[in-house]
C-alpha cells in the first residue's frame, strides 16, 4: 500500500473514533512537528506542551479534514504554526526573544556525510535564520527540516507556490549575506 | 533552478550531498551549500523517552477531545464526494443556478434549488457558518410559502412549514453548539431571530388566505382539528399580538417526521444534515404528522406537481395522529377556496 493510501486509511480510522489509529498518526508526525515547534520557541518544555496541543487540536478537527489541497501534513503544520503564534501571543513574547534565549544548542545527530563546505557555526547559522523575515524563516524550516514541497509550504503559509519559491530564494540569499557579514 | 536543485538535494538518495551540488549551476552552488548547512544546524532528534512521555499525556487527553465520528452514509459514498458535488453544483451556469434559486416547490427546478442549498451547507464547514446557511434556507422557505399563497397554491404550505421548522431548529442547535465551543454567534443568532420574527409576521398574514387544514398546521392543532385543538408541542401557537416561541417548538425532526427528509432527492443530504440528521434526540414526541407516505417513494422533491389523486398534503394527511380528522384533504381535488368563511387568526 502506498504511503499516502496508508495515511489516508489511518486518517479515516481516526475520523471514526479509533484512538489506536490516532496513536499511529502521532508516532508518524511527532518528530517533525516537535522539531518545527522547538526551533521556534526554543524551550523543550514549551515545545512539548505546544506539540501535545497540536495533536489534540488535530484530533478535534480531524472530522473536517479531507484530502483536498496539500494533504494531511500541511494541514497538521498549519495547526502547529498557529499554535506557535498563539503561544507567543499568550506569553507576550516575540519570536526573536525566544530564539535568542532558547536552548538552541540542542544535540543533533551528526551528519554522516558532513557535506557543508563552509565551516559555519551551527549556532551562528541558527541566529542568522532568525534574522530573516517570518515567512522566509518558515519556508526554510518547512523545506529543510520537514522536507515539505512548495505546494505543502504554500498551504501552511496560505500563499501561492510562486511566492514560496521566491521566498525560498530570498531566504537563502539573505542568509548568505548575513553570514558573510558575520564572517567579516 | 534553485528550487529544483533544492528539491533534489532534499529528496535525493544521498540527501544533501556534494554529488547533488555538482550538478547545479555554479551560481547557486553556494546557496545549496548554505541550505545543506542550515539543514544540519536545524536538525533535532527528540529523545524517545520524551516522545513517549508526551504521547502518554496526549493519549490520556484524547478521548475527551475526540471529534464526533463521521458517519459514512452508504448512499453518500456511492455518489460523488459531497465536496465534489458541491463544487459541481456551484459551478452551474449562472442562468440555471439563478433560475433554480428563485424556484418554488411548484417549479421543476426546485430539486436543483434544494441541491444548491445542500451544496452551500456542505461548503460551510464551521458551525456558525452552517447555522447561518440553515437560517438562510429557513428564510427561503418563508419566501416560498408567501409565493405559493400568492399564486393560489396553498397546498404546498404545510410541507414548506415543516421544512422551515426543521431548518430553523437546525440553525438554532448549530448556533447553540457553536456558542458552547466558544464561537461568536452574535450575528447568526440575530439572523435566526429575524427569521423567526419574519415567520411570525408571515403566518399572521397568510392565515386568512389558506384553507382550514393549512390553518390548522399553522396553528398546529392536533389532528388537524379546527379551533380548539391543543397546540401542545410542535409548532407554536400564533397569537395575533405577537410571536410565540414556546419551548420545544417544532418537532418536525423528531421521529423522522420531517417531510423534507422524506421528499429530499434520493441520496441527497438535506440541509438539516449539516448539523444533524434523522430524528432529533430529546425532542418532544412528534405531534406533527408521521411520515408522508403519499409523498415518499419516488417523489423526487417537492417540485413535482401533485400526482393525480395525490396531493402534497395527502401523505401528511394519512399520517395524522390518532383522532385527527384532517380537515384538509385534497384527495386529488382542488383545495377549498381560501376565501371560504371568515378567517381570523385566533378564534380562541
Amino acid at each position: 500500500m502506498s504511503e499516502k493510501r496508508e495515511l489516508s486509511k489511518l486518517i479515516k480510522q481516526v475520523q471514526k473514533g479509533d484512538l489506536d489509529a490516532f496513536g499511529k498518526l502521532y508516532d508518524r508526525f511527532y518528530d517533525p512537528v516537535y522539531a518545527y515547534v522547538l526551533r521556534q520557541v526554543g524551550s523543550p518544555a514549551d515545545a512539548e506542551d505546544i506539540t501535545a496541543g497540536v495533536f489534540l487540536e488535530a484530533l478535534e478537527k480531524i472530522g473536517g479534514f479531507s484530502w483536498r489541497g496539500a494533504g494531511f501534513g500541511a494541514w497538521l503544520f498549519s495547526i502547529a504554526r498557529h499554535d506557535v503564534l498563539d503561544h507567543f501571543r499568550r506569553q507576550g513574547k516575540n519570536r526573536e526573544a525566544a530564539i535568542t534565549n532558547n536552548h538552541m544548542d540542542i544535540p543533533s545527530q551528526e551528519y554522516v556525510e558532513a557535506t557543508a563546505e563552509a565551516a559555519w557555526d551551527r549556532q551562528a547559522l541558527r541566529n542568522a535564520i532568525w534574522k530573516l523575515s517570518d515567512d522566509q524563516q518558515h519556508v526554510l524550516l518547512l523545506k529543510l527540516m520537514v522536507n515539505f514541497s512548495n505546494r505543502q509550504i504554500a498551504a501552511v503559509l496560505s500563499k501561492g507556490e510562486g511566492a514560496v519559491k521566491a521566498l525560498q530564494h530570498r531566504a537563502l540569499t539573505n542568509l548568505r549575506k548575513i553570514m558573510e557579514g558575520n564572517d567579516d | 533552478m534553485l528550487d529544483a536543485s533544492l528539491a533534489d538535494l532534499i529528496s535525493g538518495p544521498g540527501g544533501i550531498g556534494a554529488g547533488s551540488r555538482r550538478q547545479a549551476p555554479a551560481q547557486i552552488q553556494p546557496l545549496l551549500a548554505l541550505a545543506a548547512a542550515c539543514r544540519d544546524a536545524l536538525e533535532i532528534e527528540p529523545s524517545p523517552e520524551r516522545r513517549a512521555a508526551v504521547k502518554t499525556r496526549v493519549m490520556a487527553a484524547a478521548p475527551a477531545r475526540l471529534s464526533a465520528p463521521v458517519k459514512k452514509r452508504p448512499l453518500r459514498r456511492f455518489l460523488l464526494r459531497p465536496a465534489t458535488v458541491a463544487a459541481a453544483i456551484l459551478a452551474l451556469t449562472g442562468a440555471t443556478a439563478l433560475a433554480a434559486n428563485s424556484a418554488g416547490p411548484d417549479n421543476i427546478l426546485y430539486p436543483l434549488k434544494q441541491k444548491l442549498e445542500e451544496a452551500r451547507s456542505i461548503v460551510a464547514m464551521s458551525k456558525p457558518g452552517r447555522a447561518a446557511v440553515a437560517a438562510g434556507d429557513a428564510g427561503k422557505r418563508l419566501d416560498e410559502i408567501k409565493a405559493m399563497v400568492d399564486k393560489g397554491k396553498p397546498q404546498y404550505v404545510s410541507e414548506l412549514l415543516a421544512n422551515y421548522d426543521q431548518q430553523i431548529n437546525d440553525a438554532q442547535n448549530l448556533a447553540a453548539a457553536a456558542r458552547q465551543e466558544g464561537d461568536d454567534t452574535t450575528a447568526v443568532m440575530a439572523m435566526i431571530e429575524a427569521t423567526r420574527a419574519r415567520h411570525d409576521a408571515l403566518m399572521n398574514e397568510i392565515l386568512g388566505r389558506v384553507p382550514a387544514g393549512v390553518q390548522a398546521v399553522i396553528r398546529h392543532e392536533e389532528g388537524g382539528a379546527g379551533a380548539g385543538g391543543n397546540p401542545a408541542g410542535g409548532r407554536g401557537k400564533m397569537n395575533p399580538g405577537g410571536s410565540t416561541r414556546p419551548a420545544g417548538r417544532s418537532t418536525s425532526g423528531s421521529g423522522g417526521v420531517s417531510g423534507r427528509s422524506r421528499n429530499a432527492p434520493a441520496g441527497g443530504q438535506t440541509p438539516n444534515s449539516a448539523g444533524q440528521s434523522g430524528p432529533k434526540q430529546g425532542m418532544p414526541p412528534a405531534v406533527e404528522p408521521a411520515p408522508q407516505q403519499g409523498a415518499s417513494g419516488g417523489n423526487n422533491g417537492q417540485s413535482q406537481a401533485p400526482a393525480a389523486g395525490t396531493a402534497p398534503g395527502q401523505g401528511m394527511q394519512q399520517g395524522m395522529p390518532q383522532g385527527g380528522q384532517g380537515s384538509y384533504n385534497h384527495a386529488g381535488q382542488n383545495p377549498p377556496s381560501p376565501e371560504a368563511g371568515s378567517m381570523t387568526f385566533d378564534r380562541r
